[in-house]
């Protein structure tokens, strides 16, 4: 039993992976960035740190979301952060997340990480897990406060949060 | 070739034609793009009325899915949340597939009615199993008839395919309208097979969700092939989208939806496609979830639906304002067609028919001798303008001669070559009698008398060979029967092409000219005779005087001789006197009898060269000369004319020795000359002027004319005179018995010149040669 489970177990994270970076086009689909704090024809995914995706998220580069075109860039330096529009957190850099999130204050950019405590402390989409189920957690303020607006749809995918920080 | 139709009329109908080919053409274009037009409004309203039930399949499609899920699972929880939005999905479809059947009603399409039939009968059985379905939600998972979920997928299958059938039936008819339109419907009808074939898939993989089971391996299949279906639509409608000119306007939405589809089917690609993968339980998602990520793809397909309908109304809105551009330019066409055809018609008929009509008119007019005036030209610019200007002009100068010919004091006719009178001028009224009226049309013989009508043939047959009569003196006859006489002239008259075709006539009446003439030659007559009576009482005067006188002059002779120791010396001397003065009386009276005799005698005409006419007087008048140291000159040879011979050799002698007898130099000079052209102090020209000049003493001037009367002389202050004082009379006599003039030129002092010519007025007296 217990090398099955744990085959399908080493799967399911696998999968969580690919779902995760799947649903990051969501996300980019239904959010607004406010006028001007993007360009017309494309729009950047960052990851800050290493890459958690295992390639799942090399096929998005150059796919269309809201007309615009996805670049997907590894960054690992906090001033780098500030010129894309997703950033997604490496788990592994949850110790630089409070550098990052004050030299992001005042940017329109949509913050997105997996780990515990993420949308508590300012950041605004976390991926959680709720039983066997991939659990997306929303920080609301954080959204409005990075002048960014999220569409019903995105809603409907999401569980709306209030971070005790802010 | 004859020309059966007017000029104006060939115009009018060439211009008229052309018009009407033109607008026939235009109107068949009109004609074919408001064809067009009519399609492309029905094809307008067809997309409208059809596009909806894209939406109907759709939205059938999402219902098909949800409902299957549900009937798999019974948990409350996942019910509540799912039922309300499998509701909505209903309602949606039912409203879009109610209304659009209904639109579709309207169209009589054989074919298309038994289809929606068919739909509604479908939609019936499918709202019926909908109830079921909604009974069996209510029921736990063991309750549940097992063979609904399958019923229920195929039914809604079958309902969609339906709706495509009702759709292809209805757009069939409006494929040949326009060829982009028709490959915008089939990238549509591509992209609703990439909608149903994904909805497949989509719906399988929620079942596998909500029964937590992983895809057996005929399932696994099926999402393959669907995949694969959904892949190759991709690829077909990439193509339809660049054949149907979608490109650009719809690439990024393209893209768009199937980086959407690529993404979410990225995301499960590993966990249900993949041969021999097991998870049992563990998928990483709830169903709801899953559907929530699949409408949204649906969502992203609709958008692209709805780019690709707003760019197919878009391509017809140009393809209608197109049409309606070639329809007005069309319209605009034939108006301006129109225009220029009255345009053209009134310039054919009031700038050129019309003034060329007023032309013709007033030129018959003329032809008929009426005084007219050409028509007034409006624009004197233009060719007719000219035309007119210069057919003015000439009918100024046919005015003018008509005005001439009216006014002549000439009777002024024209007849054809048959003699019949063609015209007949306000004179010829006068002098015949007849008016023009009365003559023209009539036969020219009846002003002819009859015994000259063969004259009058002889005229005609001159005038047939194009020889003009000039100054004919004939007779003819008036209205009242009275003779005239009158000089003919009569011309030809010639066509264009040089024929004779009749002749113009002018008489003058010369009934006072001959009256005159005879008179003339009356008083001629008279005067000659009265002349010759004067030089025969002359003649015979002086011949009579010349008997009694000789016997004075011989009986004082006689007494002088025998008497001579009887008589006195006083007496002696009176009878020498008496001697002498009979003696002078001879010679006057001898004189005399010469003069008479040179106005009594005909002239002996003949040709004489003066030169030797000089030289013989010369000869005579030698011992004269010698005596006299006088020198005759000529300094040019004189001609040789036609006189009398003797008579001018006398006029010469006597100017010669008067030229040195009236000279006192020691040595005296005569110069003897003739000038062709001779102009006189007084500036009057003479022609052929013979001069006899000298250095005398010079004669006055009160005595020039005077010099030349007879018996006169001048006062004989030398005392060398021994004339009569007649020489001068006789030349002046000869001068003007050859038609001659003779005059002199002198002062005191400078000479004389004495001028005379021999040429008259009569060709039978002197001429030069």
């Amino acid at each position: 039993m217990l090398p099955v489970t744990a085959h399908a177990t080493e799967n399911l994270q696998l999968h969580e992976q690919q779902i995760k970076a799947g649903l990051l086009y969501n996300f980019l689909k239904y959010t607004d960035w406010p006028q001007g704090s993007v360009s017309d024809s494309s729009i950047a995914v960052c990851i800050f740190g290493n890459d958690p995706f295992e390639g799942y998220l090399q096929p998005m580069a150059g796919r269309i979301v809201n007309r615009r075109q996805i670049t997907i860039r590894i960054i690992h330096t906090i001033e780098n952060a500030g010129s894309c529009h997703l950033l997604f957190i490496n788990a592994d850099e949850k110790s630089s997340w409070p550098q990052l999130l004050e030299s992001l204050k005042g940017k329109s950019v949509l913050t997105v990480s997996d780990f515990d405590g993420f949308a508590d402390s300012g950041g605004m989409i976390e991926f959680g897990k709720k039983g066997d189920h991939i659990n997306v957690n929303l920080n609301m303020e954080a959204v409005t406060a990075a002048r960014l607006r999220v569409q019903d749809r995105l809603l409907r995918l999401v569980t709306v949060v209030h971070s005790g920080a802010n | 070739m004859r020309h059966p139709l007017s000029i104006r009329a060939l115009l009018l109908l060439t211009v008229g034609v052309l018009t009407a080919l033109i607008a026939l053409l235009v109107a068949n274009e009109v004609y074919q793009q408001w064809e067009r037009l009519e399609k492309i409004h029905t094809l307008k309203t067809a997309t409208l009325v059809s596009d909806p039930l894209f939406d109907v399949m759709e939205r059938l499609s999402v219902e098909r899915d949800m409902a299957y899920s549900l009937l798999f699972n019974d948990d409350p929880a996942f019910a509540q949340t799912l039922h309300p939005r499998l509701e909505n999905s209903r309602k949606e479809a039912d409203a879009a597939l109610t209304a659009t059947l209904q639109a579709l009603s309207t169209y009589d399409f054989p074919g298309l009615k038994e289809q929606i039939q068919t739909c509604r009968t479908q939609f019936a059985a499918l709202q019926k199993t909908r109830r079921q379905i909604d009974n069996a939600l209510t029921l736990p998972l063991d309750k549940r008839n097992p063979t609904l979920p399958d019923r229920w997928f195929d039914e809604v299958t079958a309902m969609t395919l339906q709706t495509e059938n009702v759709w292809l039936e209805f757009i069939k008819h409006f494929r040949e309208v326009d060829p982009v339109v028709s490959l915008q419907m089939r990238f549509k009808y591509d992209l609703r097979a990439i909608m149903e074939n994904s909805g497949r898939e989509r719906a399988l993989i929620g079942r596998l969700i909500v029964q937590n089971a992983d895809a057996t391996p005929t399932e696994r299949a099926k999402l393959l092939r669907w995949q694969g279906a959904v892949d190759e639509a991709w690829i077909a409608a990439d193509s339809l989208a660049e054949q149907g000119k979608l490109y650009p306007a719809i690439t990024l939405a393209f893209k768009e939806a199937k980086s959407h589809y690529d993404n979410v089917y990225g995301m499960v690609q590993d966990i249900f496609y993949v041969p021999g993968t097991q998870h049992g339980a563990n998928y990483p998602f709830a169903a709801d979830f899953w559907f929530e990520l699949s409408e949204e793809t649906t969502d992203s397909f609709y958008e692209l639906k709805n780019a690709v309908i707003k760019e197919t109304h878009g391509y017809l809105d140009a393809l209608e304002a197109r049409a309606q551009r070639v329809i007005l330019w069309h319209a605009i066409l034939l108006i301006l067609t129109f225009m220029l055809c009255f345009y053209s018609f009134y310039v054919i008929t009031y700038r050129v028919i019309r003034p060329i009509n007023g032309i013709v008119a007033a030129l018959l007019a003329a032809m008929q001798g009426k005084p007219v005036s050409m028509p007034k030209i409006t624009n004197a610019e233009d060719e007719i303008g000219k035309l007119a200007q210069v057919l003015h002009a000439f009918q100024r100068n046919a005015n003018l001669l008509i005005a001439i010919v009216a006014s002549s004091d000439d009777a002024i006719i024209s007849k054809t070559m048959d003699g019949i009178i063609t015209s007949w001028n306000a004179s010829a009224e006068r002098l015949f009698g007849y008016n023009a009226a009365e003559m023209i049309g009539q036969h020219i013989n009846l002003i002819i008398p009859p015994e000259r009508r063969k004259e009058e043939q002889q005229i005609i047959a001159q005038i047939r060979q194009g020889k003009p009569v000039e100054h004919f003196e004939t007779m003819r006859m008036d209205k009242h029967g009275r003779y005239i006489h009158i000089a003919l002239t009569v011309s030809p008259i010639r066509d264009a092409t040089g024929n004779v075709i009749g002749a113009s006539k002018t008489a003058r009446d010369i009934t006072a000219r001959k009256k005159a003439e005879a008179e003339l030659i009356h008083y001629t007559h008279a005067l000659e005779r009265s002349n010759r009576e004067l030089d025969d009482f002359a003649y015979i005067a002086s011949h009579d005087l010349k008997e009694p006188l000789r016997g004075i002059h011989n009986h004082s002779r006689f007494l002088l001789e025998d008497n001579a120791d009887k008589l006195d010396a006083e007496s002696v001397k009176k009878l020498n006197r008496l001697v002498y003065l009979s003696q002078r009386m001879e010679r006057l009276v001898n004189d005399l009898l010469y003069f008479s005799r040179l106005g009594r005698q005909e002239l002996a005409i003949q040709k004489t060269d003066i030169n030797e006419v000089i030289h013989d007087i010369e000869n005579t008048l030698d011992h004269f000369l010698v005596e006299h140291k006088a020198r005759i000159s000529i300094p040019v040879p004189l001609p040789i004319i036609t006189c009398d011979k003797p008579r001018v050799t006398e006029l010469f002698r006597n100017l010669i020795t008067n030229a040195v007898k009236y000279n006192d130099r020691p040595e005296k000079t005569v110069e003897i000359g003739f000038l062709s052209t001779y102009a006189s102090p007084q500036g009057i020209p003479y022609k052929n002027v013979f001069y006899v000049k000298d250095d005398g003493k010079g004669i006055a001037r009160e005595f020039h004319e005077e010099i030349f009367r007879i018996f006169k002389r001048l006062q004989n202050s030398t005392g060398i005179e021994d004339g009569t004082g007649v020489g001068l009379t006789f030349v002046k006599k000869i001068v003007e018995r050859h038609g001659g003039k003779i005059w002199l030129e002198s002062e005191p002092g400078r000479g004389t010149t004495f001028y005379f010519t021999l040429e008259g007025s009569n060709d039978d007296t002197a001429k030069i040669i």
